[in-house]
């Protein structure tokens, strides 16, 4: 009973969203209230799961279970960056600094390992997927894009060249479209399976 | 079991022991004459004290139901009819008496006699007796016989079933005001509408009714269970060691047949004979079954648990307790019921089986004495009901739906059947196993909750994956060269830093994107005092290459005196767009709104609209600047995710088709933007270095242009060596095979 | 406000139609004459690496993606917590507990959910912890930096992507690789995709993400669905080719 109450719930719910955004000039209104009440539902989702990740990892603590200092790391740091947001206030010159001074350059040196790790996979990838079209495909067409954008001379004055580049670079509109509508078809299904009942999250 | 030995009848030809109903003797075939003494006619001291308490009430009401009798009545009136015939009767009659008067009369015939005159009775024994002696003289005998026989076992088992009914009410009275025990209550409690149902068709078979334990309780059924099982497994022990010496000996008490195959030994001609009888027993059987058929529930309501057993799952109970999902047929079920083991029997139920069993057993030493008529037989069957009477006392449920289920499934002429009885016959031999059944058949303790299944089926699932072989390990045999991964990262990193650090950045010759043009031109079109939404929405790893495209934006737009909103959904951006505003000294007192709830928040803001009734929770928090998507003419998405402005585009944008949307991102996002510029939807953009050329920017002000140059160079170098190796792998496995 | 758009009634064109052609396969489907489709291969990965943590008795982790509450927009999570739901139906007894990491707070209480249904409907509610499943970051980058960590760890068996990924999600699919860990992505995102096809683990590219049957698990609904596609596939391209032929011949504008 407890499955199918989910089950009617999540279908009802998509169910008047789609509703309302269908009638939407005479049930705007309805739709904001609808609208934010799983914003606000969204939003204690994230203060529960913040909180189970706390208590999860002062548990760790507590018991001693192995590796428990990482556990001490990440209850530091939340520290250090709610009680401080919590008085100082978010947009508080010295706050932003100091958060921002820890975040870009962690995630620079993540993004910058993505050029190493794609230069890995760059040679892997025959060796792993072997030949077939779709890796001698995306092979061509890397090498294409890559050598246009190296930036070694101007094509814009020879016509010839001009309108064959543009066409190379209209190229990835072609895939991009079928992807799209590929993914879209997919959502769509999904979708609907979650309207009919089909897809239950709780089970 | 066995009778005793006192109420035996000794043949006085023979000297073969017989039971007091035996009409003959079983050995010699002789007429046992003096059966009928309990009239008074014939006296033995030991009789005479026994009878003697009995009231003359019962007497005279089996003499009427004698008379009732359309076998007997049929005679009577053909002997009413001649006058000579009822002369010759009383004179007979009167040579009794006379006979009689040269003995002295007992003081109880003569009370019985001046009570039969009083109630005009004495003619009626005298014309009835007479009329016995007459009819056994005659040829249709047998008829006689049988009909009385028939009468007599009606008495017994009527007598039977009071004296249980009785005893039961004395242990337990747990009625309601409705007369419903409390069993068949819980029963409506679970399955309430289908109950109602029940009920009538209860009634609608009337005597059927009768014949169900309405009083019992749980207790009393776990009592009852106990005590079956005690008794079964003694009766089972005797039943064995009887039939045993029975075939090895004289067969006198031999001849036990089960009340249960009465109707399966009824033959045709003796449903003609038996018109009423046969009547009554069809309603009974159509009641029982109806009533039987009812107790399998339509709908899979509960699963009642083992311990609770009720008389209306008499027959289901005997299914084996396994997690069947569907019912057996019929057919199978008897089949079941005969083949199970004494061990399995445990159940109150099991009634029905023992009675069987032991009538399996007992059928072989009937056919094995061959009884001479079937007047003899029917004998053994009243003396089975004597024999057997605790049994049929405890479960006479059990027994009379034993008997109709029987009487349907074990050959019972079609001609005796009731309608109903012979669809329900033909409804369940159309069941199939390997067609799906429907919850409606299934019964009630085998069926599973969808909750059940779901979890057996989990389980089977986890069963299932044990020991079997994991297939092929993924990438098992690719083993990692790390050195190989570490000579590459330093030769790209050596590119890199030996471009920044030799030699001036030179300007690149990147090709100009219609996008990136038609972003600019959007931007052109911008006039003094418009508003331009700026929905920041990325993350600080890429802020370098979206800041680098977004300050000569922002800087344009201060330039044109554009008014500017700038709104996030990303904590982090707000922090990261101050930096950004902070950093091109752009309006000091422009403030970045936090939009709750991401997409969800924007879509609110597109295309809810303000309640009447009063203020939502995310216009209370936009109180200081309204709704920020209202009269907008511009909005600029700066993110480093196609699927922002893919969301964006396909969700917040067209509730407000008028505002002109354009995109700053990422140069990995380019490819996914380009459906949506080509249809229009985006007005244009920019995404990452290469179309940074295109807003005047130099892009050695963005990043060092040798670097990048370096840097793709050995991209193409890595990815044409990758395609090398793999080449000249093919090349020596090929030549490896050509050499082997 | 706008009223009912072009694209309000082209949408709704596209439901009808879209209901229809489910109508149409499930009226092909009592056809036990066409053949089965087979699993993706993506999705039989997946069944051998749940098959491999049962015997090894190793953990198997899940990477839930960036989530779907707020930032991103496409319904990918969704399928990433179906793929979870029949993944955790297969691993509970494990040795090792299957472990979930979302990048988004509903997504990880929902996960929580499923994680939590699994070990009830198999009658081991006593087995489940919080921490088999948790949030390790508010955004796609956090959410890997709290990934890799636990991909370290040297009693993991095996390590399934799902969800929204970003093309930084490469780094995890990279450091599985160095720690010789399989790894199987599937992603609904595009560029997602495309990066995570460079590596050398098994894609889910295109629409085959949203058709998840793993082993005999969802067969019926994979069946189905993989019909509807197909059929709507075609629609989609016959009306594209009648589109392009009007606007061609000057009949559209």
């Amino acid at each position: 009973m407890r499955q199918r109450l989910a089950l009617i719930t999540a279908a009802l719910s998509g169910s008047v969203v789609l509703l309302l955004l269908f009638f939407q000039p005479v049930a705007g209104a309805y739709l904001a209230l609808v609208l934010n009440w799983a914003i606000i539902v969204a939003s204690v989702a994230l203060l529960v799961a913040i909180a189970s990740l706390l208590v999860t990892h002062i548990r760790f603590i507590a018991v001693g279970r192995r590796g428990f200092i990482y556990s001490f790391v990440l209850i530091t740091a939340f520290l250090a960056t709610f009680l401080p947001g919590l008085f100082k206030g978010v947009e508080d010159p010295g706050y932003l600094g100091w958060i921002s001074a820890i975040q870009k350059p962690l995630e620079l040196s993540l993004l910058g390992l993505i050029a190493l790790v794609m230069m890995s996979a760059a040679v892997k990838l025959f060796r792993v997927r072997g030949w077939s079209v779709l890796t001698v495909s995306f092979a061509i067409s890397a090498l294409l894009f890559l050598f246009l954008n190296l930036g070694l001379s101007d094509w814009s004055g020879n016509q010839i060249f001009s309108t064959l580049i543009d066409a190379f670079l209209r190229l990835p509109v072609i895939g991009a479209r079928g992807l799209l509508i590929g993914v879209a078809l997919g959502a769509l299904l999904v979708g609907f399976r979650v309207l009919i009942g089909q897809e239950s999250d709780n089970e | 079991m066995s009778e005793r030995s006192d109420e035996l009848r000794i043949c006085p030809h023979c000297g073969q022991e017989n039971s007091p109903q035996t009409l003959r003797c079983i050995r010699c075939g002789q007429e046992l004459e003096d059966l009928f003494q309990f009239d008074g006619l014939g006296s033995s001291d030991t009789q005479f004290e026994g009878e003697a308490e009995t009231p003359l009430e019962p007497m005279s009401d089996l003499l009427a139901s004698l008379d009732e009798d359309p076998l007997l009545g049929d005679r009577q009136d053909k002997e009413d009819e001649p006058s000579g015939g009822s002369e010759s009767s009383e004179d007979e009659e009167n040579d009794q008496n006379q006979v009689g008067f040269d003995k002295p009369i007992p003081d109880w015939l003569e009370k019985v006699r001046q009570r039969a005159q009083e109630e005009n009775a004495g003619g009626e024994l005298a014309q009835g007796g007479q009329a016995i002696d007459q009819l056994r003289s005659s040829d249709e005998r047998k008829q006689v016989d049988a009909a009385f026989d028939e009468i007599m076992r009606r008495i017994r088992e009527q007598s039977e079933r009071e004296k249980a009914r009785l005893s039961r009410r004395v242990e337990s009275d747990l009625v309601d005001e409705n007369g419903d025990p409390e069993w068949l209550r819980r029963i409506r409690a679970l399955q309430p509408r289908k109950e109602e149902e029940d009920t009538k068709e209860l009634n609608f078979g009337g005597s059927s009714q009768d014949t169900f334990f309405d009083d019992w309780t749980d207790d009393e059924l776990e009592e009852l269970l106990q005590k079956e099982i005690s008794q079964y497994q003694a009766q089972s022990d005797e039943t064995t060691e009887n039939a045993v010496e029975q075939k090895e000996t004289e067969p006198s008490e031999s001849l036990i047949v089960p009340p249960v195959l009465e109707t399966k030994e009824v033959t045709p001609d003796e449903d003609e004979d038996l018109p009423v009888e046969s009547e009554s027993l069809e309603d009974e059987a159509a009641g029982l079954l109806a009533a039987a058929d009812e107790s399998t529930p339509e709908d899979d309501f509960h699963n009642i648990p083992d311990d609770e057993f009720y008389e209306g799952e008499a027959l289901e109970e005997v299914e084996p307790l396994e997690p069947q999902a569907f019912p057996p047929e019929p057919v199978q079920e008897e089949e079941i019921q005969t083949e199970d083991s004494p061990e399995d029997l445990g159940e109150p139920s099991d009634q029905t089986d023992s009675l069987e069993n032991e009538s399996s057993e007992q059928e072989l030493t009937t056919e094995a004495l061959e009884p001479e008529d079937e007047g003899q037989a029917k004998e053994a069957e009243i003396n089975l009901s004597e024999v057997q009477e605790p049994e049929i006392n405890l479960a006479e449920t059990s027994v009379q739906e034993s008997e109709t289920e029987s009487a349907e499934a074990q050959e019972v002429e079609p001609d005796a059947k009731e309608p109903e009885a012979e669809e329900e016959t033909q409804a369940d031999e159309s069941l199939n196993l390997d067609e799906p059944v429907s919850t409606e058949d299934v019964l009630p303790d085998l069926l599973l909750l969808r909750d059940q299944r779901e979890r057996a089926k989990t389980l089977s699932n986890i069963i299932g994956q044990e020991g079997k072989r994991t297939i092929s390990v993924l990438h098992e045999d690719v083993k990692q060269n790390k050195f190989g991964r570490l000579v590459l990262a330093l030769l790209l990193l050596a590119g890199i830093i030996v471009s920044l650090l030799f030699g001036p950045g030179a300007q690149a010759e990147l090709p100009l994107t219609p996008h990136a043009i038609a972003f600019v031109d959007t931007l052109n079109t911008i006039k003094t005092g418009e508003k331009v939404l700026i929905v920041l929405d990325y993350q600080a790893g890429t802020s370098y290459e979206i800041e680098a495209l977004s300050r000569p934006v922002l800087k344009t737009l201060d330039e044109k005196g554009a008014e500017i909103q700038l709104v996030t959904a990303q904590p982090a951006d707000l922090w990261l767009g101050r930096l950004l505003l902070d950093a091109e000294g752009l309006q000091k007192d422009l403030k970045i709104e936090f939009i709750p709830g991401g997409k969800l928040g924007f879509l609110s803001l597109a295309a809810g609209a303000q309640p009447e009734w009063g203020s939502l929770p995310l216009d209370q928090a936009l109180a200081g600047v309204g709704n920020p998507l209202a009269e907008m003419d511009q909005v600029i998405l700066i993110s480093d995710s196609a699927e922002f402005v893919r969301a964006w585009l396909e969700q917040v944008q067209p509730w407000n088709p008028s505002i002109e949307t354009s995109a700053i991102s990422t140069a990995a996002s380019s490819a996914l933007l380009l459906p949506y510029f080509e249809s229009g939807q985006l007005q244009g953009f920019v995404a990452g270095i290469p179309d940074s050329q295109v807003l005047s920017l130099e892009t050695n002000l963005v990043l060092n242009q040798r670097a990048w140059q370096a840097g793709m160079m050995i991209m193409i170098i890595i990815l044409l060596l990758g395609m090398i190796m793999k080449a000249d792998d093919d090349s020596q496995k090929k030549q490896g095979e050509v050499i082997q | 406000m706008a009223g009912i758009s072009l694209h309000d009634l082209i949408s709704t064109l596209i439901v009808i139609l879209f209901l229809l052609v489910m109508f149409i396969a499930w009226l092909m489907g009592k056809n036990k004459k066409m053949p089965p489709y087979a699993n993706p291969e993506g999705y039989e990965r997946i069944d051998e690496l749940m098959h491999r943590s049962s015997e090894e008795g190793k953990a198997l982790l899940m990477g839930l993606g960036e989530g779907f509450s707020g930032l991103n927009g496409s319904l990918g999570d969704q399928t990433s917590l179906m793929v979870q739901r029949i993944l955790m139906s297969r691993s509970v007894f494990n040795d090792q507990p299957a472990q979930s990491y979302s990048g988004d707070g509903a997504l990880a209480c929902i996960s929580q959910m499923i994680v939590h249904g699994a070990y009830d409907k198999a009658m081991a509610v006593e087995l489940f912890r919080p921490e088999h499943n948790q949030l390790t970051g508010l955004s796609g980058l956090s959410w890997m930096a709290g990934l890799l960590p636990e991909l370290a760890r040297s009693d993991n068996t095996g390590l399934v992507l799902a969800g929204s990924l970003r093309p930084e999600s490469l780094i995890i699919t990279d450091m599985a690789e160095r720690k010789e860990i399989p790894v199987v992505a599937a992603t609904g995102d595009i560029s997602g995709q495309a990066a995570l096809f460079a590596s050398g683990a098994p894609v889910l590219l295109g629409e085959d993400y949203y058709l998840p049957a793993i082993g005999d698990i969802n067969q019926a609904s994979y069946q189905h669905s993989a019909r509807v596609l197909n059929l709507f596939r075609i629609l989609l391209a016959a009306g594209l080719l009648l589109a392009a032929f009007l606007k061609l011949s000057g009949v559209l504008p």
